[in-house]
């Protein structure tokens, strides 16, 4: 037994070697960790922010003016001018996603109750912004029009009053979830990749003969790679959340930090023990790195993390039950944002810690099989 | 400069490497098609069914009929009653709703006497995009009960002496499949071409049959180029494949021209493999070129491609990271042919920017490629 974990040691530090020895992964792990996770913090915005709008103002009037002020940060940018003809051009070519038309002598005519009209052109195929975007419109200029017709404080009848309160992430906050988002997903990118890579670059060098002439047993090899993939990885986590995430972009975490360990070591160890399973299907890095992306796009894609998980297709969403990365991504972001006791989480815990078995009996079954002497 | 005859040799040996290797050959041409599967059928990016929860301590008719225009919207799921907000709460934290509407006692009451009863709203912040997106369906379900309960019992609500008319351009039924089944083949386009590419070279260096290279007269262009024909072949019958699958399994038909869409497909090609390429240019180890191809290709391919948001609306420092990939040109064509209805007219900046950045790569990789080993 005492051999049996030293073989294992040893062996899990050749690995870490042979990671340190390679600068370019070293660095690249890095990234992935620190700036990735930044990048894509303050990168994207999935909400209508920032909607770009051009204005054919063909109306001049105090009304048309106050319209066009009216739409403002966060959710759109200053409207930019343009004239009537460049109204398709600009739409075609994305420069703006939404165009409002105000017909000349619009005010005039509102004031003449001869029922203007005034045209929101919105390019649909910027289907996360055009529809919600389009709404915020027609209300924000509703707004503008009732206060220009029934003076400055002039609010709408109301009949009952929503109190409206925004919990765990109470300022709503992109950079942060996104962030998060981020890191898991790269904790899952790293998992899937490193260990089985690995494992067949001794195949394809030959080494794995090597070590199986030696007086090894099968999965002491495998467990050598896991350990030492997991390690980097989770210490890579462990760096990133408290530095990245927490310091850097002010997550805070709601939760424990020993479950959000402890469910990143489980989550790991299926990930990990999962590519050592695919790279048991694969004869070649090339072969592995193409099934690695039918894996992991449509885990990472799916996740929940950009789309809902609640509006997927039924069929794809009952797939999901099999990632490890759905659960992974609702244990931790419910620790981290909504700060969960593990006494609501234990089922998610459950569902990885079965998948594992699964997945690291499989490996190793196969490990024996493909690698083995018999 | 270039010795046709060499350029044939190399592209003629890495074809016969390919064809050697069935299952990479079937996975290069399967992955595309099952990606653009799960994609197409399973990503959504409506924000629909979000779940919520009540906590109704009225029980009147009123009540009732303000949560049933919750029950009967796709935009809203039920998930049950709480007998109180702390037991409601608890749910949301799990993560099993994200919306807690709370009814206080008398609601029915004050509404009939126009005391504006305090409805208590309760909205998960965790993810910003669907926090902000539950929080305007709620008013707009709020506003249609307005609507309702003026018309029964205070008379019609005061006339809009205008409207607000919005177009929804290109894609009228505001139907997602009509962006994403194009965009998605730009997305898939560039990661699988280029890990395939990426490998050729630096499975070479790593395995030793770069010495050939070394070793022989030929120049850094005939290799680089004659390693990148066959998965340009390759890559083009998986364009085709996906071109007929938008077509005839997603029925999203072409408006626009198709010349201009397998033009700009075939230059995304070059360029996707000549990424590859440069990756594996300078890196040493195939794990290396694997990792630091799936940080530019997997994630920003997808979210800096405008498909999520569009780019005209990024803050400056993504928009200019966004110019910098380039899955937005090729989005931007295949979008742009196929809901958009356009051609070259008003398509070729696209076009040029992707010849140049297959010049760049090229030039790159050239530059980066050494022809003796150090």
């Amino acid at each position: 037994m005492k051999a049996y974990i030293r073989h294992i040691f040893i062996l899990g530090l050749k690995e870490i070697k042979s990671v340190f020895n390679d600068p370019i992964l070293l660095t690249l792990i890095l990234y992935f960790f620190t700036l990735d996770v930044f990048t894509a913090a303050h990168g994207i915005n999935l909400e209508v922010n920032n909607a770009s709008v051009a204005v054919v103002n063909q109306d001049h009037s105090q009304l048309s003016r106050n319209l066009v002020n009216s739409l403002h940060l966060p959710y759109f940018k200053p409207a930019r001018n343009i004239t009537y003809p460049d109204i398709k051009p600009t739409l075609n070519k994305a420069k703006d996603t939404f165009v409002i038309n105000i017909p000349p002598n619009f005010a005039a005519d509102l004031l003449a109750n001869k029922h203007p009209n005034l045209q929101l052109l919105v390019d649909a195929t910027a289907i996360t912004q055009a529809y919600l975007g389009s709404a915020y419109m027609a209300e924000i200029f509703n707004g503008a029009i009732e206060r220009y017709l029934h003076g400055m404080h002039y609010s709408p009848p109301q009949i009952m009053d929503s109190r409206i309160r925004i919990q765990y992430n109470q300022s709503e906050n992109g950079p942060w979830y996104l962030g998060t988002a981020e890191l898991l997903l790269d904790v899952a990118i790293l998992s899937l990749l490193l260990p089985g890579t690995a494992l067949l670059r001794e195949k394809e060098h030959g080494t794995i003969e090597h070590l199986l002439v030696m007086p090894l047993h099968p999965v002491e090899i495998m467990l050598s790679k896991l350990w030492s993939n997991m390690l980097i990885i989770l210490l890579g986590f462990c760096f990133s959340f408290a530095f990245v995430v927490h310091f850097g972009l002010g997550v805070p975490l709601n939760g424990s930090f020993i479950w959000l360990f402890l469910g990143t070591l489980l989550f790991i160890f299926v990930a990990t023990s999962m590519s050592m399973a695919l790279a048991t299907f694969a004869n070649n890095i090339p072969q592995h790195a193409i099934i690695s992306i039918l894996v992991l796009f449509p885990m990472v894609l799916l996740s929940g993390a950009w789309t809902p998980a609640q509006s997927m297709n039924p069929l794809i969403k009952s797939l999901m039950v099999l990632s490890p990365l759905k659960y992974y991504f609702d244990y931790a972001t419910a620790l981290i944002f909504r700060g969960a006791g593990i006494s609501m989480l234990w089922h998610q815990l459950l569902a990885l810690l079965i998948m594992g078995g699964i997945f690291f009996s499989f490996a190793a079954r196969r490990f024996r099989r493909c690698f083995g002497v018999g | 400069m270039i010795n046709l005859p060499r350029l044939k040799a190399i592209a003629q040996r890495e074809l016969r490497e390919i064809l050697h290797d069935p299952t990479r050959l079937m996975l290069a041409f399967l992955a595309p098609i099952l990606l653009m599967l799960v994609f197409s059928y399973g990503m959504n990016m409506d924000i629909k069914n979000i779940p919520y929860t009540v906590v109704d301590q009225d029980h009147s008719q009123y009540s009732r009929d303000f949560l049933a225009g919750f029950a009967h919207s796709k935009y809203f799921q039920f998930k049950g009653n709480a007998t109180s907000n702390a037991q409601a709460e608890k749910a949301m934290v799990a993560g099993k709703t994200q919306l807690i509407i709370n009814i206080p006692p008398h609601f029915a009451r004050d509404l009939l006497a126009q005391k504006t009863p305090q409805v208590g709203v309760f909205i998960d912040g965790t993810n910003p995009t669907i926090s902000s997106s539950t929080k305007s369906y709620y008013q707009a379900m709020v506003m249609g009960f307005t609507e309702h309960f003026y018309q029964q019992f205070i008379g019609t609500l005061p006339q809009q002496d205008y409207d607000v008319q919005t177009r929804f351009w290109y894609n009228q039924a505001m139907e997602t499949k009509y962006t994403f089944v194009p965009g998605m083949i730009a997305v898939i386009l560039l990661s699988i071409p280029a890990i395939l590419s990426a490998l050729s070279v630096v499975r070479e260096k790593e395995l030793g049959a770069i010495m050939n290279f070394y070793v022989t007269p030929t120049s850094k262009l005939e290799y680089l180029w004659g390693k990148q024909i066959p998965y340009v072949l390759l890559n083009l019958i998986n364009l085709c494949v996906l071109f007929f699958m938008a077509l005839l399994l997603f029925q999203v038909p072409i408006k626009g021209n198709i010349i201009a869409f397998f033009t700009g497909g075939f230059l995304y090609i070059l360029v996707a493999t000549s990424l590859g390429l440069l990756m594996s240019s300078f890196t040493k180890t195939q794990i290396a070129s694997i990792m630091i191809t799936f940080i530019l290709t997997l994630i920003p391919s997808f979210l800096y491609s405008g498909l999520m948001t569009p780019i005209s609306s990024l803050p400056t420092g993504a928009f200019y990271t966004a110019k910098l990939f380039p899955t937005v040109y090729f989005v931007n064509i295949s979008v742009g042919t196929f809901t958009k209805g356009l051609g070259f007219a008003s398509l070729w900046p696209n076009y040029l920017a992707l010849l140049a950045f297959f010049t760049v790569f090229s030039s790159l990789s050239c530059l980066l490629l050494r022809k003796q080993e150090r």
